[in-house]
């Protein structure tokens, strides 16, 4: 029950605080994995995976994952509704306000923070992934691969997940120690 | 649903393999997030600090990202703040 009511709590806060799309939820998801343990930093890049090849914002389908990681299907189900429920407010009352909102000194000032912040949190992540993950030959020669290719394939996840799937088959194939 | 699918084809080694290659490109697209954020967000000084402070505390305090969202536009209406004042 504690859980419930912690998954329910940090995912308000991640809807209300994660602006920018989906990819904004990452840093905020990451922090759970040192917090609370509920899933480790390998199931999270599994996640945001699943979450890219799933239809649906990768950021509700982040939560729905990590919810039912963490307590099954009501797991599930609370940490979308917890994750949506502060943007669908807030669409709603902007809404209304939306011509005395667009011009607001405030709202220009919070917006420019907010974008500079938020990549830098993207950045801190990014950063963990790196040294969490790429810590032998293979992961390094697929990381360097992929960057190499990520000036021609430009952003299509697809080829990306593709590649690097077939990269791990090969890995178990010819029984080279990945994990 | 597919939650559920996964966790049972995670106990297969070929699956598992999969998603360690799966796990390197997610980097790869961060990564590229990041690049695509860099362009439309840090464009001038001020963002160049907001960034910096952002990534420090966050990857070497470990601070919670809610606190450095909070930091984050408490700077930001100060620095438009002073802006508007030199203008002035």
């Amino acid at each position: 029950m504690m859980t419930l009511i912690h998954l329910i709590i940090e995912f308000f806060k991640i809807g209300l605080f994660s602006v920018g799309g989906g990819y904004a939820t990452i840093p905020f998801l990451y922090q759970l994995v040192h917090e609370y343990g509920w899933y480790s930093t390998g199931e999270l890049t599994n996640m945001i995976a699943i979450s890219m090849l799933t239809p649906g914002p990768v950021g509700a389908n982040m939560a729905t994952f990590a919810g039912f990681k963490t307590c099954g299907i009501l797991g599930g189900i609370i940490a979308t509704l917890a994750l949506v429920l502060p943007s669908y407010i807030l669409v709603l009352a902007v809404s209304k306000l939306l011509k005395t909102f667009r011009e607001n000194f405030y709202v220009k000032a919070i917006l420019y923070a907010l974008k500079p912040a938020g990549c830098g949190l993207l950045a801190s992540v990014g950063v963990g992934f790196f040294r969490d993950n790429v810590t032998n030959l293979p992961a390094i020669i697929l990381f360097v691969g992929l960057f190499a290719l990520s000036f021609i394939f430009k952003k299509n996840p697809l080829y990306y997940i593709l590649i690097s799937a077939v990269f791990g088959i090969c890995m178990q194939f010819f029984h080279i120690s990945i994990l | 649903m597919i939650a559920t699918i996964i966790d049972v084809l995670l106990k297969f080694s070929y699956i598992k393999s999969v998603f360690w290659g799966v796990g390197i490109a997610v980097i790869i697209l961060v990564f590229l997030s990041i690049k695509e954020m860099w362009k439309n967000s840090v464009k001038d000084i001020p963002s160049w600090i907001i960034f910096l402070l952002a990534f420090g505390l966050s990857f070497l305090l470990k601070i919670s990202p809610v606190l450095i969202i909070i930091g984050a536009i408490i700077l930001g209406i100060f620095v438009k703040l002073i802006e508007r004042r030199c203008q002035k």
